[in-house]
């Protein structure tokens, strides 16, 4: 269809091609219009002119500072989920392992200071433990004593001296140092315990100094036996330290991966987390 | 797009927009916030914005960002500059008759006519940038160049 250009309509035929929005046929049919009337002609150039052209001097400049760098992408997979699952997995069980280790160097460290039975300084050094432990009477203070059962106290004492004689060094010498730390003015009270009380006393005071002779000894074996509840304990020693030693070695690994991406990170500007495709969070560097 | 489209587009188009946010927004500040601006808009939405449309995104934002900022700013400016550009009317060209041409327009029709001439796009590719139809597009672009030629008619009679 040939474009119909005429008085009424070239200015916006004029304006069309100064957009370049006319099509070929519409081109020529509006020069032939301006051909036909060349007072026209100035209009078109002047409409022509107002055609703006850029000025490719201005430039924007630090376009480095507009470009970005490579973002690592960690996806977090199912196998990722399996992977994190076993390391935490396996720090408790080093924990553990730690904690187990600690406690055998503490046995070995009581094991080193344990000094034969009948020896004065081993025997001191128990009692002073066994002052500090509630459970035996002895270890209660004199104070607390005098409230409590003075009279019985002090007729324990006396009935051990006289009844037990034939008694080992250490425990003669864990009751002169009692003793001696007793009130001189409880003697006083002897006369005063009644008879009835004795035999009481005759039986627990035995049990006292027996439970301190094999408590010297005891104290690691019973260390051991309580500490070792552990899950690795309840395995045979040579799987447990084979799979202790797996544990290490997954470990050393996990580390030396981690201290990849951290070389690796250096180099990158930010960071996103995606489980899937799904994208978690982004980080920038 | 992935990040060697969006490099590209910085090494391609930044010059064409800074040039376009300079006239958009009358200082070179203001227009290197806006393309600064415009770039890390199209990084964060580079999921979902095409490489071959990367370019009218770029424009889309740097025009809604002049146009938001500093409408009202520059229209301030216009009603103080135009006493002063009737009463020293020495053009020294014609590039420069029409750079004062160009400051006299709203900032609309500034935008207009340079995504027309500057970079070429048709009347509905400037549209789907500016948000308009493309009839509005033809006769806000018209009804500019008009203004336009009547300028330089004006200065070349004074001349």
């Amino acid at each position: 269809m040939m474009a119909m250009v005429n008085m009424n309509n070239y200015e916006e035929y004029i304006l069309l091609y100064a957009d370049g929005e006319l099509n070929e046929a519409e081109t020529q049919a509006l020069l032939a219009f301006i051909a036909r009337h060349p007072e026209l002609q100035g209009e078109l150039d002047m409409y022509m002119d107002t055609k703006l052209v850029p000025d490719t001097t201005v430039v924007y400049e630090h376009k480095e500072q507009l470009l970005k760098k490579e973002t690592k992408t960690i996806a977090l997979g199912n196998k990722w989920i399996y992977s994190a699952t076993a390391a935490c997995a396996a720090l408790i069980l080093g924990f553990i392992f730690m904690n187990m280790n600690n406690d055998n160097r503490q046995t070995a460290i009581a094991d080193n200071t344990k000094q034969p039975v009948d020896t004065v300084p081993a025997v001191v050094q128990h009692k002073e433990e066994l002052h500090s432990t509630p459970v035996s009477p002895i270890v209660a203070t004199p104070e607390q004593q005098e409230k409590k059962q003075p009279a019985t106290y002090v007729a324990t004492i006396i009935k051990t001296k006289t009844t037990k004689a034939p008694q080992p060094v250490q425990v003669k010498k864990q009751e002169e140092v009692i003793v001696k730390q007793q009130n001189p003015t409880q003697h006083t009270e002897v006369p005063i315990v009644k008879e009835q009380r004795l035999p009481k006393q005759e039986q627990t005071m035995p049990r006292v100094i027996v439970r301190q002779e094999e408590i010297v000894p005891s104290v690691p074996e019973d260390g051991n036996t309580k500490e070792h509840k552990g899950l690795l304990a309840l395995l045979p020693e040579k799987e447990r330290f084979e799979g202790v030693r797996e544990i290490g070695d997954e470990l050393g690994s996990k580390l030396k991966k981690v201290k990849h991406i951290k070389e690796d990170l250096q180099q990158t500007e930010a960071v996103s987390f995606r489980i899937g495709r799904k994208q978690l969070f982004s980080i920038q560097l | 797009m992935e990040l060697t489209d969006y490099n590209a587009c910085v090494k391609q188009w930044a010059d064409a927009l800074f040039r376009f946010a300079i006239k958009c927004t009358g200082n070179t500040e203001d227009a290197r916030d806006v393309v600064q601006n415009s770039f890390e808009v199209l990084w964060q939405k580079k999921a979902d914005v095409q490489a071959d449309k990367a370019k009218a995104f770029l424009f889309q934002v740097a025009y809604r960002q002049s146009i938001d900022n500093y409408r009202k700013q520059s229209r301030i400016s216009y009603k103080e500059v135009l006493p002063e550009e009737r009463t020293r009317q020495t053009p020294a060209g014609l590039k420069q008759a029409l750079e004062r041409a160009l400051d006299r327009l709203d900032e609309q029709s500034k935008a207009l006519v340079m995504l027309k001439d500057y970079e070429g796009y048709n009347y509905e590719e400037i549209g789907q940038i500016t948000g308009l139809n493309s009839s509005q597009v033809k006769v806000y672009l018209h009804r500019a160049r008009k203004m336009l030629k009547d300028y330089l008619v004006s200065v070349e009679n004074v001349l």
